[in-house]
């Protein structure tokens, strides 16, 4: 009779290790406020939108301009960019709307651009979403970026 | 109850089951104390708590009505003057009504052999593992989260000898479920199978006072009933979800197909974990060859558990039947036929509840009886192999472990989901927060309780689901 008492709670006892040992595991176990990534242009460029919070949540200005470079989107120069502008031109669409959630404002000049910049992506959901939850005070008009432009992202940063 | 005793004291068996138990039921309070209300849902909820009380006194308000649910959050909320306060508070109920469910079943099992004990264990496995459990964990949806352990507390009265307390007590729990949600009725037609059958807690006065209760909430529910639309919510249909203007438009001169329809894949839904909210999408999955493994574990498994339980019944039912019953005064149904009896009826009172739309959540209150039945028999079925031929306990044993382990599987799989759904909880706080804003910018009520909970909604310290290779995460399942 025990034997098949042990065939049957088997299952139940390893369920019960399994579920012990994923619920202390390592410290990923909990969404941590500790940023993973070295900086927070990393972190919008490279992962979730959580990774980029960490930074906001800790203390980074979302509106305060960041240095950034990349090899496809500015064509390795080294740039001086918003967040939010950084966030559309990964279009990452959770990420643009955490910052306009979190003090991003369309009307400072490091973030007007942003619809622009989405429209000459090509994302033009995020554009659609950014006039809609942004709420620009005013139109901007859009730059017209040279046809020499190595990277588009180039016509909308210093 | 506790089929063929041993040496072994009940209380050792149990002291076991809750052991092997309480890393699940830890684990499983410890993610939904840390998860985060939802902006959906929670902050509309709460500002129609702060601005109207007319959800109590107005049935006609809405198609539904859940008077003691909405009178628990004023209370907590006026009660203690805090928001904060009364999410704190309101949590504790969900957390408290999970793991209560879970501790009541193992008390109220109390096996008293090890194959009760593992039983017992598999029937915790099946409670967690159900979709009607599991669709009820989800914040600050808990009507049929309280509404669970409560007929599981009334089952325990009329399976006790009859006490004086126990038609108040059971009245008052009726009245609690029902007034927490519609699905409470549920509890109704298994008090009087109960009583019908026999159960010694279940006295003539306690069937009459809760068909009186019943009667009122219903004639107040039929006098007020306001002027709905066919459809509430959006109905599955064989592949597709329709909208309510697509369903009335499809069934509006008939609504009674979709209706029927709704009923019977509920009751599927509760017995086959297929189809989900009315859509037939393991099928469609396994059709277009997507299928998971977990979509097919959970349909076997449930199938497999069926079988076994429709086995286990028909064998109890007639065996009593069979049995000459020396006292003509006392009952000749036992406590299995008793169970089996109210599991059908749970089943069909949970389905004919459903009728205008369909979602796992509303087979809750039948996993109570579906575990419970699970319980015996499985029990049933391994205490038959006790002295079975070598070869019979080999292949039937085999058996019962794949049909342990599936269900262990879908467990975790239950763990998993409320992981996930803390996880997607916070990630909606922060990136709809804006969007909140703007769309409800003139709701000023709203505004408050949602500037008031985002701290809660961006807490770091929420569970995120495992880290697992593909292959695991398509067993166990993922969202």
């Amino acid at each position: 009779m025990e034997r098949i008492a042990w065939m049957l709670g088997a299952p139940a006892i390893i369920g019960a290790l399994w579920i012990a040992a994923t619920e202390v595991r390592d410290p990923t176990a909990t969404s941590s406020s500790l940023p993973a990534f070295e900086s927070i242009a990393d972190a919008i460029r490279h992962g979730e939108v959580e990774d980029a919070y960490a930074f906001v949540s800790t203390g980074a200005d979302p509106n305060a301009p960041i240095p950034f470079s990349d090899a496809e989107l500015t064509s390795g120069r080294q740039v001086t960019i918003s967040p939010l502008m950084l966030a559309v031109s990964s279009n990452k669409e959770n990420t643009v709307m955490m910052l306009l959630s979190f003090g991003a404002q369309m009307d400072l000049p490091q973030n007007e651009l942003a619809v622009c910049l989405a429209r000459r992506l090509g994302y033009d959901d995020l554009a659609v979403m950014i006039v809609r939850d942004g709420k620009p005070a005013r139109e901007v008009t859009c730059p017209e970026p040279p046809p020499d432009a190595p990277a588009p992202l180039l016509a909308f940063v210093k | 109850m506790n089929g063929r005793g041993n040496t072994h004291s009940r209380t050792w068996w149990t002291a076991a089951v809750f052991a092997v138990s309480a890393p699940l039921v830890v684990t499983l309070m410890r993610v939904l104390w840390r998860t985060p209300y939802p902006i959906s849902e929670t902050v509309a909820l709460l500002e129609d708590v702060d601005t109207s009380a007319s959800f109590l006194v107005d049935p006609a308000r809405r198609t539904y009505y859940r008077p003691l649910y909405h009178l628990t959050w004023m209370a907590l909320w006026r009660g203690t003057g805090s928001l904060d306060s009364a999410l704190v508070l309101f949590k504790a109920i969900e957390v408290a009504a999970v793991g209560g469910l879970i501790a009541l079943l193992i008390w109220h099992l109390r096996p008293r052999t090890p194959i009760a004990a593992a039983a017992a264990t598999f029937a915790v496995a099946v409670l967690v593992g159900t979709p009607g459990f599991r669709d009820n964990l989800e914040l600050p949806l808990i009507y049929t989260t309280v509404g669970m352990p409560l007929l599981l507390i009334v089952w325990i009265l009329v399976e006790r000898e009859h006490r004086w307390w126990h038609t108040p007590a059971i009245l008052t729990l009726t009245i609690l479920a029902i007034g927490y949600k519609e699905q409470g009725l549920v509890i109704v037609p298994v008090v009087l199978a109960a009583w019908w059958m026999g159960a010694p807690g279940a006295s003539r006065t306690t069937s009459a006072a809760i068909v009186v209760a019943t009667a009122v909430y219903l004639a107040i529910r039929f006098s007020t009933s306001g002027a709905w639309p066919g459809f509430a919510q959006d109905v599955g249909y064989g592949f597709t979800l329709l909208s309510p203007d697509q369903a009335t438009t499809r069934f509006g001169p008939f609504p009674v197909a979709m209706y029927a329809y709704n009923v019977v894949v509920t009751m599927a839904n509760i017995l086959f974990s297929e189809p989900t909210s009315g859509v037939f999408s393991i099928v469609r999955d396994l059709r277009s060859g997507e299928v998971a493994a977990w979509e097919i574990n959970h349909v076997i498994s449930s199938a497999v558990l069926t079988a076994l339980i429709v086995w286990w019944g028909v064998r109890v039912l007639r065996a009593d039947l069979n049995t000459q019953n020396p006292n003509p005064k006392s009952t000749p149904w036992s406590v299995e036929s008793r169970v089996f009896v109210a599991t059908v009826i749970a089943v069909a009172a949970s389905a004919a509840l459903g009728f205008n739309y369909t979602r796992d959540r509303l087979g809750g209150m039948a996993a109570v009886f579906y575990a419970l039945a699970a319980y015996y028999a499985v029990r049933a079925a391994a205490e038959r192999l006790v002295d079975a031929p070598r070869r019979l306990v080999i292949s039937m044993g085999v058996v019962l472990v794949l049909l342990a382990s599936a269900w262990q599987l879908r467990t975790i799989g239950t763990v998993e989901h409320a992981r996930l759904t803390a996880f997607k909880d916070r990630r909606e706080w922060i990136t709809n927060l804006q969007r909140r804003r703007v769309e409800f910018a003139k709701r000023a009520p709203y505004l408050r309780v949602l500037n008031a909970m985002i701290d809660q909604g961006t807490t770091p310290s929420v569970p995120r689901p495992t880290a697992m290779p593909e292959w695991a995460r398509s067993v166990i399942g993922s969202d």
